[in-house]
């Protein structure tokens, strides 16, 4: 059963919404906190009135390099984020950072509104990498984020925030830092769907780096009506396109981004042809996918949703809620993409074991193999598929992160071994691995690379 | 005892808070309308000659209801109570859409009523229902109603046949002229229904849109169905005949 088929089968499951009227209630995704202005209260202590207003540093981030909450799943976890603002200018409509963003400041700050976008000071951050430099290419110590530095794990620009907005092609404080990794010969990854990258200066800071650079272009459809209901502050679909033909003719790593892939949404076939014939054309011949984020479904989004005219409920249940059958349909819309000739990569477990590249963010062959976090899940699911079949212990896979570098923290490998056990978050267990399959227990579970796929039984009982 | 305008109030806040159907009410004289916040369901009740009618016309957030002493104020619905020495004015803001506005909306989709097809429904049947599966499909299979509830996430159905002869949870058969093809309800609008009422009945057409008609209260109302068809968009169920919903349901049944 081809894409389309399987599509076909599951709208017959779950239906699509009608309305007596169109619209609806309510406000968009962004919920923003109401906080008294101008609030001052008795002080008994010191006997006067005092203002009680808490101020977010609205002139710099001060947060710095980290290591992602989700390292215990993700291969590259080591975020840098440049731009920070109440709200991105790019508007997603999916975009659930963007409404907690917005929530949290505006829970806790009395001057968040008045914020508009704020930046880091790039010399501060250089003074920091300049330090944690300094251990480059040691064996793994200190922290989680020196660890990470040691192993040479790649930057990433553009997980919190877009750091590449129209502002930072006027004050280029991204370009800034982008130079510096270019001398330092570090490697860089950045998230974005914003062309500025494609500008002359930021592909020369991009190309000189020698430890090598990866763009990652968010692009999930080329349908600009799509794009300008799901997006409508991002550059078009074909600002994007040449984007990442720029940077392919540049020796960059283009990767499109298909993230959040959504069921009867961005998948018309006419839409998928075009965007596969055109992005082939380009250069770019990796892409990424992955499923809507469960972490999504508020709401407000869900309002944004139908107020853009899209049934999220539907999409909502066939492509996240049902971990399973959207797995599946996944696995299914990547092989439109290979058939081309795509490489193709999910950090959707389910699909994990059938990825083109060992590394979700299809850059396993860009950067150097020990440039990741193999104490991570999807990287035990690669290490379990790679021993063909054999049993594989907690022990076995230890043993093999450890030989690799070791894990970045000690928390994070008691979060691994609970995810190989399927206890803590669930989201990210090792049973959602489809092919992976429980063959013992010895005080952890024993895996083993069984090519069953427990996603086709379900969905042989509801069709 | 309160009076039925107060019940029907009391149990619009209710499923407000319960999260099963958060909507808007409208009253004027003897007809009082519901209409949730997804706009998905449409009731209108008719208060009984034998109490007062409501002067003028009010609208309110159904969770905002306070008191059976109301009145419109300055643009805003102001509820009233008291308690020993004090007394409480609730003023909230009306919503966008008036009375007349709802009732237009109403009045067009009864004029569009060619929906022959009746299935009666008793409140039992919500017993048998998995709340937390999101659509319940309704359909007929040799003229006897049937509702099919799928689980993506374990893979298993859940079908609800009429008992033989017996009208336990299905209730009676109704009127069917003819078979009816797949038409998905969202579960939570079909069973905040029975709020209302014991005994439903459903008339189909071949629009996605169900009129509805309850056994208390005078109720009445439409429910937008949900349609088998590949698009990802949201549509008005007035707009088009369900010709690309399911025409014949596929069921894996027990040996």
């Amino acid at each position: 059963m081809n894409y389309y088929e399987l599509r076909k089968e599951l709208s017959k499951i779950i239906p699509r919404r009608t309305q007596l009227e169109l619209g609806i209630f309510g406000k968009g995704a962004v919920k923003e906190k109401g906080r008294k202005s101008n609030y001052y209260q008795f002080d008994i202590e010191k006997g006067k009135m005092l203002k009680n207003e808490r101020l977010l540093n609205t002139e710099e981030i001060n947060n710095f390099v980290e290591v992602s909450l989700r390292a215990s799943a993700c291969p590259l976890p080591l975020n840098i984020d440049t731009w920070d603002g109440l709200t991105c200018n790019y508007g997603c409509k999916y975009c659930f950072a963007n409404a907690f963003r917005a929530t949290l400041y505006t829970s806790f700050f009395d001057n968040s509104r008045s914020m508009g976008l704020r930046h880091c000071n790039p010399d501060f951050y250089k003074k920091e990498l300049d330090k944690l430099f300094y251990k480059r290419g040691e064996a793994p110590s200190g922290d989680d984020v020196q660890r990470a530095i040691c192993k040479e794990i790649p930057l990433r620009f553009g997980i919190r925030f877009e750091d590449f907005l129209p502002p930072e092609g006027r004050k280029k404080i991204s370009l800034t830092l982008l130079k510096y990794l270019a001398k330092e010969n570090y490697p860089v990854m950045i998230n974005t769907k914003s062309d500025l990258v494609s500008r002359e200066d930021y592909l020369k800071a991009l190309s000189d780096n020698k430890g090598k650079s990866a763009v990652h272009i968010t692009l999930i459809s080329s349908n600009n009506d799509i794009l300008k209901k799901l997006e409508p502050g991002a550059p078009s679909y074909e600002k994007r396109r040449e984007c990442l033909k720029k940077l392919s003719d540049a020796g960059i790593r283009p990767v499109a981004r298909i993230e959040p892939y959504m069921a009867f949404i961005n998948d018309r076939k006419e839409d998928v042809d075009k965007y596969i014939e055109e992005i082939w054309n380009t250069g770019c011949h990796h892409i990424t996918f992955d499923t809507y984020h469960v972490a999504g479904n508020t709401e407000g989004i869900k309002r944004s949703f139908y107020k853009a005219g899209f049934d999220f409920q539907r999409m909502f249940s066939l492509t996240t809620d049902s971990q399973p059958i959207g797995s599946l349909l996944l696995s299914k819309f990547m092989d439109l993409f290979r058939k081309k000739g795509f490489i193709c990569s999910t950090f959707d477990l389910g699909n994990v074991v059938t990825n083109d590249d060992f590394n979700c963010c299809c850059v396993g062959d860009w950067f150097s193999n020990s440039s990741i976090n193999h104490g991570s899940i999807v990287a035990a699911i690669r290490y379990i598929l790679d021993q063909k079949g054999e049993p594989v212990t907690w022990s076995d896979y230890n043993k093999f992160v450890e030989d690799n570098g070791g894990y970045l923290s000690e928390d994070l490998k008691k979060s691994v071994r609970e995810l190989w056990n399927c206890i803590g978050n669930r989201m990210f267990g090792m049973d959602w691995a489809s092919g992976i399959d429980p063959v013992g227990y010895d005080g952890d579970y024993i895996w083993k690379y069984s090519r069953k796929d427990y996603r086709i039984k379900i969905l042989e009982g509801i069709i | 005892m309160s009076s039925i305008k107060e019940s029907i109030f009391s149990h619009g806040v209710a499923l407000y808070q319960s999260g099963r159907l958060k909507s808007t009410i409208y009253a004027k004289g003897r007809s009082i309308f519901i209409f949730n916040q997804d706009k998905t369901v449409l009731l209108n009740f008719e208060i009984p000659s034998r109490e007062s009618p409501i002067n003028g016309s009010i609208s309110f957030v159904a969770n905002d209801y306070d008191s059976k002493n109301f009145e419109e104020k300055e643009g805003k619905i102001v509820f009233h109570s008291s308690e020993g020495d004090y007394k409480r004015a609730k003023s909230c803001v009306t919503p966008g859409k008036t009375f007349s506005d709802i009732k237009d909306i109403y009045q067009k989709y009864e004029d569009e009523d060619s929906h022959k097809n009746e299935i009666k429904f008793d409140k039992s049947i919500i017993s048998l229902l998995d709340e937390s599966l999101s659509h319940m499909e309704v359909f007929t299979e040799d003229k006897q109603p049937v509702v099919l509830q799928r689980d993506l996430y374990s893979g298993s159905i859940l079908r609800i046949d009429k008992k033989e002869k017996k009208g336990f949870g299905l209730g009676e058969r109704g009127d069917l002229k003819k078979d009816l093809s797949p038409i998905g309800i969202r579960t939570n609008d079909f069973i905040a229904l029975f709020s209302f009422c014991n005994t439903i009945i459903f008339r189909f057409g071949e629009k996605p849109f169900i009129f509805i008609k309850g056994d208390k209260w005078n109720m009445k109302g439409i429910v937008s169905g949900c349609v088998y068809d590949e698009m990802g968009n949201i549509s008005k169920s007035s707009d088009r005949r369900r010709e690309h919903g399911r025409k014949k349901p596929k069921i894996r049944r027990s040996k």
